[in-house]
């Protein structure tokens, strides 16, 4: 279900390849990022402000109307109910971002007390995290969504909190391998030399370096986040119809794609050129990232 | 402008044996096939490797045991009556006296640490009780559901591993345009949901085109399935290869090689490959893992059998043994993946044998 | 004084196909021309039975799988009369209190026992024991049963504490079927996963998920007086197999991978039609349709003019229409077309008239509005919880898609319908809660209009098993419907069970939507001789022929 692995290749710890070189030649040029900061800034406009994008009500069924194919009056057509598919895709990206930051959030908050403790803590306290961290990582991400579900019924909060939970070992790991190495490193050993307050290094040299790299980590996690909420709408454990929603559209449209494959279409679209988006961005981040000096 | 090293800074933690720090690799010459015979024959090798694999062993049992205590509670955290799973269906109305009489028979009226107690014991003996709804042992209802999700997953890294390879060599390192192609074609494919590509891939050519079954047991119903789970894990360690692939043709041997004459095509294939899919296969044991998950959604959408829409059931229908058994089986499926995984990497890479024993 | 009424004279109907025939020795000569011998038929559907003896529960998946391993009493026809099937004559009394069925003789379940008297009462015994949880007995019979005794080796004795009409028509459903006393005796568990019959078909494994695998019985010498064919059935195999995924199921038939599918998905209707090889078969079951029930134990829904309000806010032919596209017809009545002695006057009691619905609404004292345009009284908002199966093989989508129609449409006139998807087992615990849910979906079907007493009186209220969903009773309806079932005089019958249609319309209990059908799509290139019974519109496999290949019927 989840179309990324941790996110992007260089940034999973455990099998991070070469560091980055600076590429010869720009992969997706400036073309690209431009590109996809629109998609990412309309999806986001349509997050905070929907009534202002969307021309009618997500809710609002119209019986006559339903199965319309796209037109000027229903850009991506209407769906079994003869419900605005355009407004609801644009309604649904609150949803999903909600989703999707929330439980970005839950992942890096849970990441940064399991990362910390086993990074700056002793021998044990490290050993006592990596044990946390492989086992929730042996949880095929969807299990625990699903089962927290059930246990607290569907509900966006469940979904984020799900999510969030899911994604917190990829982002521990990173915190807690970047921790051990920077707290090694020679910058850091020589403000211990020159007498600085350990609790000075450690939030002026050591979190700001660990910390780097996380952001390009969360922008592509925010992505992968996205689609693992969608997916669980998608298997109907998200939020209650008929709230617009990117995954339970897909599910509903899946029923009527052979007499309506808009319904099914565009969603998926949306999420798939998102995430895409978030993507290319995050490599663009990453690159402005390396080029820099990390030390 | 030449390739400069960036910052040899590690990204992450400790690196999987056979990447050192600066990311340059030994010269892979020496190491062609099978490293130097005397070393493996060590006695002390092999009592580091012994241990290592006890210790591997260990870790995972206690990964398993954890794993399924955690869903154990989790699941009694859940409100509602078994006993209602049990007797219930559809229409099913059963009156008080049967529902207490399953309440004992199962033991759901015992304090919860005595239950999960009788749990443990069954889990040591792989007796994981039966399923509420299924009537019949979940051991035996996930032997008959995961070769089918087995194969699935199977199939799906193979196209994966098969659009990774393909991608790379076709496309890294290339000057101008097929090189950004490549590297686009790689992102988009990892950025498609299998909920969307599955739908797209079954309308399109098993509806409207028929070239592909709908619904099939065979072989013919295993292709569009692992495409829709192949092709994103396949756009995924496409970067991987290609990135580590551009690192290794600007190494040191490749241009030895091509100076002795060698073609270029061959020393992409045989040398310079196998430095690029060292990351790719150390993922893939990650891969499978999340493979079997992505089995879930996939295995819905075409109306597969396997585990993962048993799953989905149980976890909807409150099935707390049949959960906790799949859970069970698809952790262990996963520690034994990345097991082989860590095998299958000393066997690209003979340099890794010499990694052995050294904590990692 | 008893009356003599003998019905053995309908043992010639289906006149030519007398041949007793059993076993491969003579079948050469009875294959219906173009059949292919032997063979693997498979039969697709989309709900799976919870369990295999139609006894246990009694929901719908369960008669239809039944009927190809269990033989009834008798066997109905599409007019309401019944013909023989395991007994073959019988006999009631003037007062219509003993049922007196004289047995066929010869016949045995699939694991050698005799089908005799002792049977019989075998079997009503179980079906009435409340530890065999049988729905239908609690509401069909316990309300008219008395015993069932064995007069003799071959004739049992039924005996009723007050008449009831439609008793032999009850007794042609799969839910009814004989079993094997042995095989009975097993425990419950057993018998749910391998019952043994009389019939075309011995169930031999069921798995779970997948399908239900069935062999011929090739000792058979009971079918009804109304089959196709005397004698075995023509497959060697039946395979009964779950896609409970409408494209999956349709794709399998298109495909050729099975022969024949339960429910064809209501988008899949046009292609079905335009496609040369598929052959559809509707039948509108006899049956309380599928209506959303009313709590009237909730204080808006005590109140008459609110629930009419609803039935008039609804427009529930046109969300029905459209979530069906049309396939399935609407019914506003409280049976169904399919019933007998339907009234049509009341196809449709409230037409869709949103003002009407207002003007109703303001009266029963809600015409406060709050800040989302939802209406209140007293400062309460007016809210009724829907729970709903959230498993899409209990929903599907188009019923799905009826319910929120159903919502935004109540929204337009102020009223909040939640819609709370919820799992099979916290289902069942609200079907016996009237303050978990304030409307429920549900349907009931049922070969006689005393379905309407089954679902409505209160007699069931006070059993108080939740099937009465509306929490409501009206002694008129009682009675009328209690004469009804006592009188055997057609015309006396259709006045007293209009009056019923009449009063329960007049109550707006439920807000009606369609009848339950069974709609099968036929491989008619593949397969023939598939035909639907009326009981229960039961698919009927016994008849079935696998065809040569090319050969059209």
């Amino acid at each position: 279900m989840t179309t990324l692995a941790p996110p992007a290749p260089v940034a999973d710890p455990q099998v991070a390849p070469a560091p980055r070189r600076v590429r010869r030649r720009p992969a997706a040029g400036s073309l690209g990022l431009v590109a996809a900061g629109t998609v990412v800034g309309v999806v986001l406009l349509a997050a905070l402000v929907p009534d202002l994008l969307a021309p009618q009500d997500p809710l609002e069924i119209s019986l006559s109307e339903s199965f319309a194919p796209p037109s000027a009056e229903h850009l991506f057509g209407t769906d079994q109910s003869g419900r605005d598919v355009f407004s609801r895709v644009i309604h649904g990206a609150r949803q999903s971002l909600v989703i999707g930051l929330g439980a970005t959030a839950i992942g890096l908050l849970g990441a940064l007390v399991l990362g910390l403790l086993g990074g700056l803590g002793g021998r044990i306290a490290d050993g006592v995290v990596t044990r946390v961290i492989e086992v929730l990582y042996a949880f095929p991400g969807i299990l625990l969504a699903l089962i927290l579900i059930a246990v607290y019924g569907n509900s966006a909060l469940t979904q984020m909190v799900a999510v969030g939970i899911a994604t917190m070992p990829g982002y521990a790991r990173m915190v807690r391998g970047q921790l051990l190495v920077v707290r090694g490193s020679a910058y850091v050993e020589a403000a211990r030399a020159l007498g600085h307050p350990p609790l000075r290094i450690l939030v002026r040299t050591i979190l700001p370096n660990a910390f780097r790299p996380l952001t390009v980590l969360v922008t592509l996690g925010i992505g992968q986040a996205i689609v693992w909420a969608a997916a669980l709408g998608f298997l109907g454990m998200g939020v209650q119809p008929p709230t617009a929603e990117w995954g339970a559209m897909l599910n509903a449209g899946r029923n009527y794609i052979q007499q309506a494959w808009w319904m099914d279409f565009f969603p998926g679209i949306t999420i798939v050129l998102f995430t895409l988006s978030l993507t290319v961005l995050g490599r663009h981040l990453q690159r402005a990232t390396d080029a820099g000096a990390r030390r | 402008m030449t390739a400069t090293t960036s910052d040899t800074e590690p990204v992450g933690g400790p690196r999987p044996p056979g990447t050192s720090a600066d990311g340059t690799p030994a010269d892979p010459d020496s190491s062609a096939d099978g490293g130097p015979a005397a070393d493996a024959l060590d006695p002390r090798r092999g009592r580091l490797l012994a241990r290592r694999v006890l210790t591997t062993l260990g870790s995972s049992a206690l990964l398993l045991w954890a794993v399924a205590t955690i869903v154990f509670f989790l699941q009694h955290l859940v409100p509602g009556d078994p006993a209602q799973t049990i007797l219930g269906g559809a229409s099913a109305n059963p009156p008080e006296e049967t529902l207490q009489a399953v309440r004992e028979q199962y033991g759901f009226d015992q304090p919860v640490l005595v239950q999960y107690g009788h749990f443990l014991a069954g889990l040591v003996v792989l007796d994981l009780g039966e399923s509420y709804t299924m009537k019949q042992s979940v051991v035996s209802i996930v032997a008959e559901q995961i070769a089918p999700t087995l194969q699935l997953t199977a199939a799906a890294l193979m196209v994966a591993w098969a659009i990774a390879i393909a991608l790379t060599l076709a496309t890294a390192g290339r000057p101008g345009r097929l090189g950004r192609i490549g590297s686009a074609l790689e992102v988009v494919f990892a950025a498609l949901p299998h909920f969307w590509l599955g739908v797209v891939l079954l309308v399109v050519f098993a509806v409207v085109l028929q070239w592909l079954p709908v619904v099939d047991d065979g072989p013919a119903g295993l292709v569009l399935p692992a495409l829709t789970l192949g092709i994103p894990l396949g756009g995924f360690l496409a970067q991987v290869t290609r990135d580590e692939f551009d690192v290794a043709l600007r190494q040191p041997f490749v241009l030895s090689a091509l100076s002795r004459g060698a073609r270029p095509g061959d020393v992409r294939w045989r040398q310079v490959l196998r430095h690029a899919a060292l990351p790719g296969i150390a993922l893939s044991g990650w891969g499978l893992g999340s493979l079997i998950s992505g089995a879930v959604v996939v295995e819905v959408i075409f109306s597969r059998q396997g585990i993962g829409q048993v799953l989905v059931a149980a976890v909807t229908a409150q099935d707390l043994p049949l959960v906790i058994g799949v859970t069970f089986v698809v952790a262990a499926v996963y520690v034994v993946a990345n097991i082989l995984s860590d095998l299958a990497s000393v066997l690209v890479d003979p340099r890794l044998r010499h990694a052995i024993g050294r904590a990692s | 004084m008893r009356r003599r009424s003998v019905m053995t004279g309908l043992a010639a109907v289906g006149a030519g196909s007398v041949l007793a025939a059993c076993g491969s020795a003579g079948r050469a000569a009875d294959l219906p021309p173009g059949t292919r011998e032997g063979g693997e038929l498979v039969f697709a559907t989309d709900r799976e039975p919870t369990c295999l003896d139609p006894h246990n529960s009694g929901d719908m998946p369960q008669t239809y799988i039944a009927r190809q391993y269990l033989d009834s009493l008798v066997s109905m026809r599409p007019d309401g009369s019944v013909v023989p099937w395991l007994a073959q004559s019988w006999e009631i009394s003037e007062d219509g209190l003993v049922y007196d069925f004289t047995l066929k003789e010869g016949v045995r379940f699939h694991d050698g026992e005799a089908l005799d008297a002792d049977a019989v009462v075998a079997n009503f015994d179980q079906i009435m024991d409340p530890a065999t949880q049988s729905s239908t007995a609690l509401l069909y019979l316990s309300p008219y049963f008395v015993s069932a005794e064995s007069l003799s080796e071959h004739v049992v004795r039924v005996t009723l504490k007050r008449p009831y009409s439609p008793l032999l028509t009850v007794l042609a459903q799969a839910f009814f079927g004989i079993e094997s006393p042995k095989a009975m005796g097993r425990g419950l568990a057993e018998n749910c996963e391998l019952p043994v019959g009389t019939g075309p078909f011995k169930v031999v494994e069921w798995r779970r998920n997948q399908e239900v695998v069935m062999v011929r019985n090739d000792d058979y010498t009971s079918a009804p007086a109304d089959a196709k064919h005397q004698g075995p059935a023509y497959a060697e195999r039946l395979t009964w197999r779950f896609l409970k995924d409408n494209t999956a199921r349709y794709g399998a038939l298109a495909s050729g991978k099975v022969h024949a599918i339960f429910n064809l998905p209501p988008e899949s209707v046009p292609t079905a039609q335009a496609d040369d090889r598929i052959e559809t078969q509707d039948f509108v079951h006899s049956c309380v349709p599928y209506a959303l029930d009313l709590n009237t134990t909730h204080p808006a829904l005590s109140d008459l003019r609110v629930r009419r309000a609803l039935v008039h806010a609804a427009d529930a032919p046109g969300i029905v229409t459209s979530a069906y596209a049309g396939v399935f017809p609407y019914e506003g009545n409280a049976i169904s077309t399919g019933t007998p002695f339907y009234d049509e006057a009341y196809h449709q009691p409230y037409p869709y008239d949103e003002a009407r619905a207002n003007a109703l609404l303001d009266e029963a004292g809600w015409d406060e509005r709050d800040e989302e345009g939802y209406r209140t009284r007293d400062g309460q908002r007016l809210t009724l919880r829907l729970p709903y199966a959230s498993d899409p093989g209990e929903t599907p989508p188009a019923d799905l898609t009826i319910l929120q129609n159903f919502q935004a449409m109540e929204r337009r006139v102020g009223v909040d319908v939640q819609l709370i998807p919820t799992d099979a087992a916290s289902l069942t615990a609200i079907r016996r809660d009237p303050t978990a849910f304030d409307i429920r979906g549900g349907y009931w079907n049922s070969p006689t209009a005393g379905v309407m007493y089954i679902k409505f009186s209160q007699e069931t209220f006070e059993i108080d098993n939740g099937q009465n969903v509306s929490y409501a009773y009206d002694e008129e309806l009682d009675q009328t419907l209690l004469e009804a079932a006592a009188t055997t005089d057609p015309e006396a019958q259709q006045e007293l069970y209009s009056r019923a249609q009449q009063l329960l319309t007049a109550q707006a209990w439920h807000i009606p939507l369609y009848p339950i059908q069974t709609r099968l799509a036929i491989r008619s290139d593949l397969v023939a001789d598939i035909w639907i019974e009326p009981s229960e519109g039961e698919p009927v496999l016994h008849d079935a022929h696998l065809l040569r290949d090319g050969d059209p019927r």
